[in-house]
């Protein structure tokens, strides 16, 4: 036995690569790199994956902003001391900051049109519904979490409050989806943003007014936001779900002229 | 594999873009070749899907390709005429982006993504961001893309536009290797690019094919029809009036045209072999304004 492994051993120490033709080795690893590659190219990945894969190509701007926002609102409502200073600005801050977490996203999903992608885009598997789904997903549920994170830090302390923050956080928000997802259905240009942020910036002006002249936070004017916030969250699903099928084909409006050289 | 573009035809309100295109494609490479606004980009968009025709249909071995959705598109690489990117993007991310779009998984998108940048020379600037790319880099790139998922219907819009020379010789080549067993359908208004590898070609006019065939074929059509002769500069230039001149060569203080021309048009004219130039020269001179009458354009 122990001449055997003495033998098994030193045969292996000695061993030579038998001859071969060097050709028909490229040739095997040219095939079999070949077959890998077919193979690798044949797989598909589904929906959840695709989702999953999106996120890394959304704007670091996004998240950037988002979390600015985040924090800020978060340091503001820090310094308020409830209860004793005027509430009036607490309510006004949580609406003008869900107003801008909803607006933030929209660029990002518009971006496709905005940098002549969308073309591209509407002739892959997941296609332009597919892909904008996906987006409206990811930065939707990112809205969600920053809006639930400033609801729990401020209603900490004011229990009481709660319906109310929740209404002041989610109408602006709601109303603000509405007005870009209507822009969405109706403009897919690279101006489309820029409607988006005028409108944005008007609705948060109209907002302070009616704070200062109307007392829209006052505990009277809550029936009021009740409401707008049932029509605004109907609203906003309709829309979403015009949007999303309205992606069924990429719209070109371009009718070319072809003037000829005399 | 069988492609059947039936009677396919888009209408923008007044203006009609493409004219009951028909035509039966299988694999190999098909240049079309028309002017620019003769409906190419329309027809290539809607054999991708991506617009509505007014009527007709496009239809895959008998399935039309509406119904197949992501199973067609499964099978289409697309170069748009015009197409962007996203700045922040380098070469490698946009093609991870695409690759992602496509359905590749990601060790398959890696992989790919390498390999074709390596095969338009882009391997070097893979970390570079597209945004500084030149005209010529960022076709590249597109082409690229457009090979990701291996696809058995390959549509190219104006692939060649920004290229140089050297670029349009290596794209000509690649597109040649890859034809195998798929449908290449390569829109150009850039004759050499289509002249040495197409198969088949496909000439649009004024939204409406009007001629189809093999290069030797279609440019055998107008035996007869293209003259060479020698001219002095006043008489070139009441030629270059007249006829369509496909070229025009200063020889001393004398000029050789080439003129394409169904009558005879001057004494020492001489017949000479048609090109696939001269043929594009003879369907869309009045482009350049000269105007050939007569012609039989079926």
């Amino acid at each position: 036995m122990k001449i055997n492994d003495a033998k098994i051993r030193n045969d292996l120490q000695q061993f030579s690569v038998p001859a071969y033709d060097r050709d028909k080795m490229q040739e095997t690893i040219r095939v079999s790199k070949k077959a890998y590659n077919e193979r690798l190219l044949s797989k598909r990945i589904g929906f959840c994956e695709f989702i999953a894969t999106q996120v890394r190509f959304i704007g670091r701007w996004v998240w950037l902003s988002q979390a600015t926002f985040l924090l800020l609102s978060l340091y503001l409502l820090s310094r308020f001391n409830f209860g004793k200073v005027d509430m009036q600005s607490v309510f006004l801050l949580l609406s003008s900051v869900a107003s801008l977490i909803a607006f933030v996203g929209f660029p990002e999903v518009l971006k496709s049109y905005a940098n002549n992608m969308e073309e591209i885009e509407a002739c892959t598997r997941f296609s332009m519904r597919k892909l904008m789904g996906a987006r409206m997903l990811i930065l939707g549920l990112a809205d969600l979490c920053s809006l639930t994170i400033i609801l729990t830090v401020s209603t900490a302390g004011n229990a009481a409050l709660i319906l109310r923050m929740i209404l002041y956080l989610f109408v602006p928000f709601n109303i603000t989806c509405c007005i870009c997802m209507t822009v969405l259905h109706h403009v897919r240009s690279r101006y489309a943003g820029y409607y988006c942020g005028a409108i944005c910036i008007v609705g948060l002006v109209i907002l302070r007014i009616l704070t200062w002249s109307y007392g829209c936070y006052e505990a009277g004017a809550t029936v009021g936001w009740i409401i707008l916030f049932f029509l605004s969250l109907i609203y906003l699903v309709i829309e979403i779900i015009r949007v999303f099928y309205s992606f069924n084909r990429v719209c070109f409006n371009d009718e070319m002229l072809s003037a000829k050289w005399q | 594999m069988e492609l059947t573009l039936n009677k396919l035809t888009k209408r923008y309100k007044d203006k009609m873009a493409v004219k009951a295109f028909t035509a039966t494609l299988t694999p190999g490479i098909y240049g079309l070749l028309g002017a620019n606004g003769a409906g190419k980009t329309t027809l290539m968009r809607m054999v991708c899907g991506i617009l509505n025709p007014t009527s007709g249909n496009v239809s895959l071995d008998g399935q039309n390709t509406v119904g197949m959705g992501e199973n067609y598109r499964d099978l289409l690489g697309y170069l748009p005429q015009d197409f962007g990117y996203y700045p922040v993007f380098t070469a490698l991310d946009y093609m991870l982006y695409v690759a992602a779009l496509k359905g590749l998984t990601t060790s398959a998108a890696k992989v790919r993504a390498n390999e074709l940048l390596e095969l338009v020379s882009l391997q070097t600037v893979a970390k570079k961001k597209v945004k500084t790319f030149s005209g010529g880099m960022k076709r590249r790139l597109g082409i690229a893309q457009a090979f990701l998922n291996d696809p058995k219907i390959l549509v190219l819009d104006e692939p060649t536009a920004g290229l140089d020379p050297k670029e349009r010789v290596h794209f000509r080549n690649l597109i040649s290797n890859i034809s195998k067993d798929k449908i290449v359908i390569l829109s150009t208004h850039i004759v050499s690019d289509v002249e040495y590898i197409a198969d088949t070609i496909f000439i649009m006019k004024d939204s409406q094919l009007i001629h189809q065939g093999k290069p030797d074929k279609i440019t055998a059509s107008i035996n007869g029809y293209v003259w060479e002769c020698r001219t002095n500069p006043k008489q070139t230039e009441q030629l270059n009036i007249k006829f369509a001149v496909s070229n025009l060569k200063h020889e001393g203080n004398q000029d050789m045209l080439r003129i394409v021309s169904e009558q005879k048009p001057c004494g020492n004219a001489v017949p000479v072999e048609p090109t696939l130039e001269d043929l594009y020269l003879y369907y869309f001179s009045e482009e350049a304004g000269n105007g050939l009458s007569g012609r039989d354009e079926n």
